[in-house]
């Protein structure tokens, strides 16, 4: 798992392995000093859409989230929910790893293969549905959707 | 895709086994299969399980839940208590709550049988809107009233009912548009005196202040869950700051503020005053509405 960290641009395994291998904490607080964030949710989804080249308008118009509640998210002012992260992630056509990245930054399980819902959600992912399909895929199943239409 | 991804899914991935991942492979006791079918499974976890039984008998679907872990087993059977004296009473304000109807043990592992209520948890509602979380402040003010009505009944049981969970996971909303307090299995009698808090506590979300300082629960910690719970489902936020109260009628800012203040002390002292509170802000809405 990649994420840059500051100017050394030191991966997290690189950190666990060098954490493993010191004596003493001190060691390698040093490094810490070089590494300028700790990743945030609203900034990683800024990534990501930067990555995939969607603007914050072409979320909003292909997820039908609500503008300022969209701007707010992207701010830090606001955090979604699971699936209103999932729905954001299928209209950027997140890879699974980011979809689940976002989701372990926001404090939220990440997808499951073993349970039925979220092995729907990561087939639908693989095989590049979108957030409509998704939420049609998981009502023909039987299991509870993304959204529901017709809801204010 | 061409084909309907369902389709597809449910054949190549989960086909015939299907089936048994929904029954998550519950054997059930020999004197509950006599009377009782699996149907789904709900939940799971090593220690507690919720699933759905359809018992033969009426041809009716019922709740079960089963506990191998002596905690959850605790709650299960307390739960079925509290259950069982609010049906006692035998007033209107009972059918609101879950029948209990089997409670029975085999070889460590509790199982619980209860009424189901069909609908949707209040989570899911306001997590599941299109826009954005939150339900129009109208809606999600009859809902609450509803609640209060609820804990006001808990609250003056003798001895009194204090909820302890109160959170959007734990409230159904059935087809009726009708809501109902799902999980009473950490309630306690507020005069019991095991108060050496249970290591199942209200989630830290909608919990009050003082149930992290080891504090005795009384009735205002549940007013405290409500008042969250309020705010919860108009902005869909936990965390209640300046900006999310904006986003609620005037009337009801102050009610909200009120309720979660920090002291016990600063909020509403019983069920009986917020719902005053709250339904002198339904009316002065309404009034305003009819303005426009």
């Amino acid at each position: 798992m990649n994420d840059a960290s500051g100017k050394s641009g030191i991966t997290t395994s690189q950190l666990l392995s060098m954490i493993k291998k010191s004596e003493q904490f001190s060691d390698i607080a040093e490094v810490y000093h070089d590494i300028t964030e700790t990743p945030v949710f609203c900034h990683y989804l800024y990534d990501i859409m930067e990555k995939h080249r969607f603007s914050a308008k072409d979320i909003i118009s292909s997820s039908g989230i609500e503008r300022s509640y969209f701007y707010h998210i992207l701010s830090g002012q606001k955090m979604p929910g699971r699936n209103m992260i999932l729905r954001i992630s299928l209209c950027m056509r997140a890879t699974l790893t980011e979809t689940n990245q976002l989701l372990r930054l926001s404090n939220q399980g990440v997808l499951y293969a073993k349970v039925r819902r979220d092995a729907a959600i990561i087939f639908a992912i693989e095989k590049k549905c979108t957030m409509q399909q998704t939420n049609d895929l998981l009502l023909s199943i039987d299991e509870a959707p993304l959204y529901r239409e017709g809801s204010s | 895709m061409s084909k309907n991804p369902g389709d597809v899914f449910a054949k190549h991935l989960y086909p015939d086994i299907s089936d048994e991942l929904r029954k998550c492979s519950l054997r059930l006791p020999e004197s509950l299969a006599e009377n009782y079918e699996v149907l789904s499974c709900l939940k799971y976890s090593e220690q507690t399980a919720t699933y759905l039984l359809r018992q033969k008998s009426v041809n009716r679907t019922v709740l079960l839940k089963t506990a191998s872990d002596p905690i959850f087993a605790t709650a299960l059977d307390n739960e079925r208590n509290i259950l069982d004296m609010i049906h006692r009473q035998g007033t209107s304000d009972c059918a609101a709550f879950p029948i209990s109807l089997e409670l029975y043990e085999l070889k460590g592992t509790h199982y619980f049988i209860r009424s189901y209520i069909q609908g949707r948890t209040l989570e899911e509602l306001c997590e599941s809107n299109y826009k954005k979380p939150g339900l129009p402040e109208g809606q999600a003010l009859l809902y609450i009233l509803q609640l209060t009505k609820q804990l006001h009944f808990l609250h003056t049981l003798d001895p009194p009912v204090i909820h302890r969970d109160i959170k959007p996971q734990n409230v159904v909303v059935d087809t009726n548009d009708i809501c109902h307090f799902i999980d009473l299995g950490i309630s306690r009698f507020s005069k019991s005196r095991e108060e050496k808090n249970s290591p199942i506590m209200g989630t830290q979300f909608t919990a009050p202040p003082e149930q992290f300082f080891n504090q005795p629960a009384d009735v205002r910690g549940d007013l405290y869950s409500l008042g969250v719970l309020l705010h919860y489902c108009i902005t869909g936020e936990y965390s209640i700051s300046e900006a999310s109260l904006k986003e609620l009628s005037p009337a009801l800012r102050k009610v909200v503020s009120t309720s979660t203040k920090f002291h016990p002390n600063q909020r509403y002292q019983t069920a009986d005053e917020l719902l005053k509170n709250l339904t002198a802000v339904h009316h002065t809405n309404k009034i305003s509405v009819a303005k426009q």
